[in-house]
């Protein structure tokens, strides 16, 4: 179902970013990097907004006429990007929500690791076969 | 957290290890606490990542800060901080009047020279669980032995300062805390004198150059 999965840093810098047709990769950079600007005008909005609707999900980012765009951000401000085919309808809200739950302790476990350095590209094995996983899992 | 006795037990051999390694290599004090600070950083960068994994968004400082009150502390130290204040611009006061580090040593002020050194890494947990948090801080720690109540137990008290960078605020409260302690405040004495020389002398120039400019007239 993913397409592509990318985690971007606190400051607007790619951690680890991947996509299935290999091909094809500088178009899901473009709809990643689109896509962080709708993710600051949610959080920004967020801080308003009533005291329940502080969830780290942030739902749909936005449509455009073959993919979905998802969103998800840490309290360390670390952003998780999904593409998803829309082709795919069988994918619920809730299937979403779960795959980025599934992808953010992934994350904790590499942040915990202590050869890992913060801020460095994420070269895990381990958080890079979850992501296979989840790409495989739709196609 | 691991269990707590082995949990203290490693800090304690952490701060001895890296002393031992300084004696060898004849590095200085500031040294081996810069070092300890930094360990007890990228661990508190770690474990915050952790503990906020379930957590709903936080609204604003003071919501982290009673975040790293409640849930940090008791998560680390098994215990909450007695008492949080604030000034509402940046500056926490967090104090723990029994603090699990120092319990082992808490009889009286023989020892009080030697705290800093266990205090350094806790630092360095705050610092690094607030810069992953987004927020920039300097964490100073203060411990001072007060007879909490006059049986014969002595706690050793623990402040910690915490400094948001607003360079205004900043200077001013550094002082007004150090102060407190002035043998061991004479350069920031000095520092604080050397500024205030300084803005009268540029209040006296202004007053001057404005006589000056109207007299002209």
């Amino acid at each position: 179902m993913a397409v592509c999965v990318a985690v971007i840093a606190k400051e607007n810098y790619p951690l680890y970013i991947r996509s299935v047709p290999t091909e094809n990769e500088l178009k899901f950079h473009y709809m990643v990097h689109t896509s962080l600007d709708v993710v600051d005008e949610k959080i920004s909005a967020m801080g308003k907004a009533l005291v329940d609707q502080r969830e780290l999900y942030l739902g749909l980012l936005y449509p455009t006429e073959d993919y979905k765009v998802y969103g998800y951000v840490t309290n360390s401000r670390v952003k998780f990007v999904m593409v998803v085919d829309s082709s795919n309808t069988a994918l619920r809200d809730n299937e979403i929500r779960s795959m980025f739950r599934k992808l953010h302790s992934s994350y904790t476990d590499v942040m915990c690791n202590p050869f890992y350095n913060p801020g460095d590209c994420i070269q895990s094995r381990a958080f890079d076969s979850m992501v296979t996983s989840m790409m495989i899992q739709v196609c | 957290m691991a269990d707590e006795a082995l949990f203290l037990l490693l800090h304690n051999e952490m701060v001895s290890g890296v002393y031992k390694s300084a004696e060898q290599g004849e590095v200085e004090n500031g040294r081996c606490i810069t070092k300890l600070e930094n360990m007890g950083f990228r661990v508190g960068q770690g474990l915050i990542e952790r503990f906020t994994k379930d957590t709903a968004r936080f609204k604003d400082e003071l919501d982290i800060m009673k975040f790293i009150c409640k849930d940090f502390w008791t998560t680390v130290f098994k215990k909450q901080i007695d008492n949080l204040r604030t000034n509402h611009q940046g500056i926490y006061v967090l104090q723990d009047n029994k603090f699990r580090l120092l319990t082992q040593m808490s009889a009286g002020k023989q020892y009080l020279e030697h705290a800093s050194k266990y205090l350094a890494f806790t630092c360095g947990l705050i610092r690094g669980g607030l810069s992953n948090l987004g927020i920039k801080s300097i964490v100073t720690a203060e411990v001072s032995s007060m007879p909490a109540c006059k049986l014969n137990s002595h706690f050793l008290q623990m402040f910690l300062v915490i400094f948001f960078f607003r360079s205004s605020v900043f200077l001013f409260v550094f002082v007004f805390v150090n102060l407190e302690e002035i043998e061991n405040a004479k350069p920031i004495l000095l520092l604080s004198i050397l500024t205030f020389g300084v803005v009268i002398c540029s209040i006296l120039i202004f007053i001057f150059n404005y006589f000056l400019t109207h007299n002209g007239q």
